[in-house]
């Protein structure tokens, strides 16, 4: 008979966060208090990891966003609309009360011809130019995952594309939910949040504080470890990986409480370093992910000095 | 306030307290653990030091600081020598701002001896400025000596 998982009751409760924010979402749609939103969720330059994960989403299901809280107007990679029919059906949005949530970084060089999502009138239609034209019009915008908010894996060098955040193009707020990818949770209970209140309470680098707020390294499973001296040399230990890269110390989700793949594991459970995803920097300014030349000595070796 | 009879016996225990460090660190092979009672002798010296001052005066602090304050005594640290201190090959990790050199091996934001893109064993002052300028970071960092001019 298969164990079941003891999860403690203040985590449990930290997990349910989202859920709790999608259900009253859900409810007061339900019962007429409001209205649905439109959502556009563009894909510009990336790798389509953000709507991969949103779909993984379990608690409440990628399903539920679908049918319950949004009209979901529009994605580049699950929409039925092919060519004029899909572009048509993206920018129908315009003049009504949307929300847009874009994954990816932005090209910018030569204009951003570096990347098409497709053509308007024959005419080749840019991820900067569709970003722009929807960006400013949108009720809310949300960028979701590591390139849309800070450049990320598009942008680290050398940056043939010259990829920028959506910030950068649009003068207006945006919402920033960094990670590589975004959790599920953070997107639903951002956005339920978003339809709940009419905005999210954001820290200084406009992440939401509901799921940014607390350093992975104060809420570690092995954070006794670090406080003792206690230091995997290689992966596969199951004590502090400090030494080897971590960065976890330096970045702030709540992975360690809500984890992932339908809340069952994240990063370091597995004995591999956090290496700060969901920081803004990622992933230049996070290397080296992993180190075995460090200061801690090895048997045999000699002092430089 | 303690009798005399009693600071005679605290300075007693402290010095076998002294023994038994010095004991671990003849022995401890590993860098880190080799800075850590090196630090934890010092504050013993420094706690003996005002026991037997206060042997000798009321009120005095002893001749001995643990804090690790810039003197003669402090190291200086070319940009060359400062360079070997990059936390590899089991180096500690040092960096340099605005002329002191401070020890980051076991700051929790410098896993791996690296920084946001920076490495240990360079002179960060204008990066520091450009990031941390008037936040209280650098006085949770142990001093290690300076930085030559």
């Amino acid at each position: 008979m298969k164990k079941r998982q003891q999860v403690c009751s203040e985590y449990q409760k930290k997990r349910e966060t989202a859920l709790k924010l999608v259900s009253q979402a859900g409810k007061a749609i339900q019962n007429g208090a409001l209205t649905k939103k439109n959502l556009v969720w563009l894909e510009l330059t990336g790798c389509s990891g953000n709507i991969i994960s949103l779909l993984d989403g379990v608690n409440p299901g990628f399903q539920y966003l679908l049918t319950r809280m949004v009209n979901f107007v529009y994605d580049n990679s699950l929409s039925a609309a092919e060519n004029t029919a899909a572009m048509d059906q993206l920018f129908s949005v315009l003049g009504t009360d949307y929300i847009l949530a874009v994954e990816g970084a932005v090209a910018t060089k030569n204009n951003g011809r570096y990347n098409i999502i497709g053509s308007v009138q024959g005419r080749p239609l840019t991820a900067l130019e569709a970003v722009k034209r929807l960006g400013e019009k949108a009720a809310h915008v949300i960028a979701v995952g590591a390139c849309a908010t800070h450049g990320g894996p598009s942008a680290a060098r050398p940056n043939p594309a010259a990829c920028v955040s959506v910030q950068s193009v649009l003068q207006r707020p945006v919402i920033k939910l960094p990670g590589c990818p975004c959790h599920p949770d953070w997107f639903l209970g951002t956005l339920a949040a978003i339809l709940l209140f009419g905005e999210v309470a954001l820290d200084r680098q406009d992440r939401p504080l509901l799921f940014y707020s607390t350093l992975i390294h104060d809420r570690c499973p092995r954070r006794s470890f670090f406080d003792r001296g206690i230091f995997a040399e290689k992966l596969g230990d199951k004590t502090c990986m400090f030494k080897l890269g971590c960065r976890g110390p330096v970045t702030r989700t709540d992975c360690p409480v809500r984890q992932w793949n339908a809340y069952v594991n994240w990063p370091v459970k597995d004995d591999t370093p956090c290496i700060g995803c969901a920081q803004f920097g990622f992933p230049d300014r996070m290397e080296p992910f992993i180190s075995y030349d460090t200061t801690r000595r090895e048997h045999g070796q000699t002092d430089h000095s | 306030m303690l009798d005399q009879e009693q600071i005679r016996r605290q300075i007693h225990n402290k010095l076998w307290e002294l023994d038994y460090y010095a004991g671990l660190l003849r022995c401890e092979r590993c860098i880190v653990a080799k800075n850590a009672l090196f630090k934890a002798l010092r504050q013993k010296i420094a706690q003996l030091s005002r026991l037997t001052a206060v042997l000798t005066a009321e009120n005095a602090t002893g001749w001995y600081s643990e804090s690790w304050t810039i003197g003669l005594e402090q190291p200086v640290f070319t940009p060359e020598t400062l360079a070997r201190y990059n936390g590899k090959s089991g180096n500690p990790a040092y960096v340099a701002v605005a002329g002191i050199v401070y020890d980051v091996t076991d700051i929790a934001a410098w896993a791996a001896a690296t920084h946001f893109g920076l490495a240990a064993g360079q002179d960060l002052t204008g990066q520091f400025q450009e990031c941390h300028d008037g936040q209280p970071v650098l006085a949770q960092l142990p001093v290690v000596g300076r930085l030559q001019a």
